[in-house]
């Protein structure tokens, strides 16, 4: 490819990327009739937050691959919560080791992880680009002791996530939406960000 | 080192279950013991904070309260810059000490 083509290309990615940018980034889910029984579930890719790992790079230790999870959107939830064995594998910090954790029918006490949540999603102007976005925050980590829920779900999302989405659920269609709102906790990665 | 590890566990009054592999269960172990002090400073001052600090983040290490943040980044950021890979303890001064998990609560099972 001659320079001339190599700018002329450079400019329409530029271009391409400017447009994408202006864009809301929205997730979208067709659950159908499953979001009636299941909930609604998702998989994103749980990971360290970019302090933690440029504290590990300096001291020449391995950066832990980033964990995909299948996470229950649970508004009830004041905190995002996962498996202990999906805090471990992703490498989470450890922050408190003793957190109280209230839920139906149960008091009882989690471990408290400092992460990151990583979302993608397609443009919807712009064919080819992927949005992806973050949140860090504190993530507990508990086991789960009900077999039906432990191989459905690896965690859930909580409200502290989801203060950064307008989240339309529509339970006739089964679809369900989050678009993606400018928060202080989250934070737009740029395109073609390796998580 | 992984029987000195097992001699440490063994000799904690545990009260939890941990069935998590023999490493993860004694490195959580040790975690634990790490965070000990903080949390016993933590919760000292508890009421205390929840009168003067309300809502932000507190850092802690071992015996140190480090300071008060307005968000869980700066606290972080800080232990992270100041302590790099070393154990801190960050908790948000709330009202309740408790943290509502709603679904999963009647599956949990504390580690």
């Amino acid at each position: 490819m001659s320079s001339g083509h190599a700018r002329k290309e450079k400019a329409r990615l530029e271009k391409i990327h400017r447009k994408a940018a202006k864009e809301i980034p929205t997730l979208s889910f067709e659950f159908g009739a499953g979001l009636m029984f299941h909930g609604p579930i998702i998989s994103t890719t749980l990971t360290i937050t970019e302090e933690h790992k440029a504290v590990l790079g300096k001291a020449g230790l391995p950066i832990p691959a980033p964990v995909i999870c299948r996470f229950l959107i649970d508004t009830g939830a004041d905190l995002c919560m996962v498996k202990h064995e999906f805090a471990q594998a992703a490498g989470l910090k450890l922050i408190n080791a003793n957190s109280p954790i209230h839920g139906v029918g149960v008091d009882s006490t989690g471990k408290t992880y400092m992460g990151r949540i990583a979302f993608a999603c397609d443009s919807r102007i712009s064919p080819g680009v992927q949005h992806q976005f973050a949140i860090d925050t504190q993530i507990l980590s508990g086991e789960l002791m009900g077999a039906l829920l432990g191989a459905k779900l690896d965690g859930l999302i909580g409200r502290d996530v989801l203060q950064s989405f307008d989240m339309n659920y529509n339970g006739m269609t089964g679809k369900v939406e989050m678009k993606f709102i400018a928060h202080a906790t989250a934070k737009r990665l740029p395109p073609g960000t390796i998580l | 080192m992984c029987g000195q590890l097992m001699k440490c566990y063994n000799s904690l009054i545990v009260k939890e279950k941990v069935n998590i592999g023999t490493f993860s269960c004694a490195s959580a172990i040790l975690h634990s013991m790490e965070l000990e002090r903080e949390t016993r400073i933590y919760t000292a001052h508890l009421d205390e904070w929840r009168q003067s600090h309300l809502g932000e983040f507190v850092l802690i290490k071992d015996e140190e309260v480090v300071d008060f943040f307005p968000s869980l980044n700066d606290a972080f950021s800080c232990g992270t810059n100041r302590f790099g890979l070393d154990e801190f303890f960050i908790k948000q001064i709330t009202p309740l000490d408790m943290v509502n998990i709603s679904l999963f609560g009647r599956s949990l099972q504390a580690l």
